[in-house]
């Protein structure tokens, strides 16, 4: 296996995850060969070590307290919120076949009554001239050139 | 079985199914990682206590979510990173910790001076992390306080593990110039 030389060092990631034993068999032996012949490289090793070591005091820290009972008495209180859920399956969706149908039907008789009391059985489309009042130039209003308004017999 | 003998995974289980025990049991069983670690991020007793049972309600909230393939621990922690990371934001100003009240000193056999020293370092290395980018911070915590790996750590705070490797290393080298800066 090939050493790497001093102006070679590998990257500071590399030594960090050394320490951390992230890295995989041939590259770890490689950088651990070279950390140890590495003044630079072994300072900065020691270095990540003795951080480790002074940063593991921060793990006693406690809340001083259960906090179980007062999480589970909020959860009480507040309850978990509904998750949007469909209203209603196929089978229900279904079941409100035949009403609907009945509604139709109804919609469709009232009008046919409606057409029969208006124009008898013989129901006539309206006159266009009937319909003359929802055209672009609104009652009283100007007429833009004399077709838009003569043409229809104005 | 007793709640406490449960598995992570029979315990959210059971907590999705709404029981609050089984819940109970999770938060006994992480509020101390959650509280330290968030207690380290935000600098302040109070704001950390309120922020791990902010967690904890986010977390009962959000367990229907939960994907049983991920490892409760890590996805725990992902909430708790980001209700850290909202209250920095908010507030844009970060505190320091008394330490003096919550870490273990050596014992009374080591004596007053030795005593004063571990918290005179301590003190220092508090300070030295509260200077650091809260990214860098809460990478070194959860590889060195929480002893999580390049893995959980990605899954935790969403980023690939080549990002957890580059951010680690520059988190280490920062911290440790704070820190000989602080002792110097």
């Amino acid at each position: 296996m090939k050493e790497r030389t001093q102006s070679e060092c590998p990257r500071t990631e590399q030594l960090s995850a050394l320490i951390d034993d992230e890295l995989a068999g041939a590259v770890r032996a490689e950088i651990e060969a070279h950390a140890g012949s590495c003044p630079l490289c072994g300072a900065m090793l020691r270095e990540f070590g003795e951080l480790r070591v002074a940063l593991k005091p921060l793990a006693a820290a406690r809340p001083g307290f259960d906090l179980a009972p007062l999480i589970v008495q909020r959860l009480t209180a507040g309850g978990r919120r509904a998750r949007p859920v469909r209203d209603r399956n196929w089978w229900q969706g279904w079941q409100l076949l035949p009403s609907g149908l009945a509604a139709a039907g109804m919609l469709s008789a009232g009008v046919y009554l409606g057409a029969l009391l208006v124009g008898g059985a013989g129901v006539t489309a309206l006159e266009p001239a009937a319909m003359a009042v929802f055209d672009a130039v609104p009652p009283g209003g100007l007429c833009l050139g004399s077709s838009s308004c003569y043409s229809l017999g104005r | 079985m007793p709640q406490g003998e449960l598995t992570d995974q029979e315990c959210v289980a059971r907590s999705t199914q709404g029981d609050r025990n089984a819940f109970g049991t999770l938060v006994r069983r992480y509020q101390d990682r959650v509280y330290r670690f968030v207690l380290r991020m935000v600098g302040s007793h109070d704001e950390a206590l309120e922020l791990t049972q902010e967690a904890f309600m986010k977390a009962w909230q959000a367990l229907p979510d939960w994907r049983p393939e991920a490892q409760f621990r890590t996805w725990l922690f992902s909430i708790a990173s980001n209700a850290a990371t909202d209250s920095l934001r908010r507030r844009k100003v970060v505190q320091f910790v008394a330490l003096e009240e919550d870490y273990d000193t050596p014992g009374e056999e080591a004596g007053p001076e030795a005593q004063l020293q571990a918290k005179q370092n301590l003190r220092a290395l508090q300070a030295a992390l509260d200077r650091l980018p809260h990214d860098q911070r809460e990478i070194v915590l959860l590889r060195e306080v929480e002893d999580m790996s390049y893995g959980e750590i990605s899954a935790a705070l969403g980023i690939s593990e080549g990002t957890v490797k580059s951010r680690l290393a520059r988190a280490r080298e920062a911290l440790i110039g704070h820190y000989r800066g602080k002792n110097a």
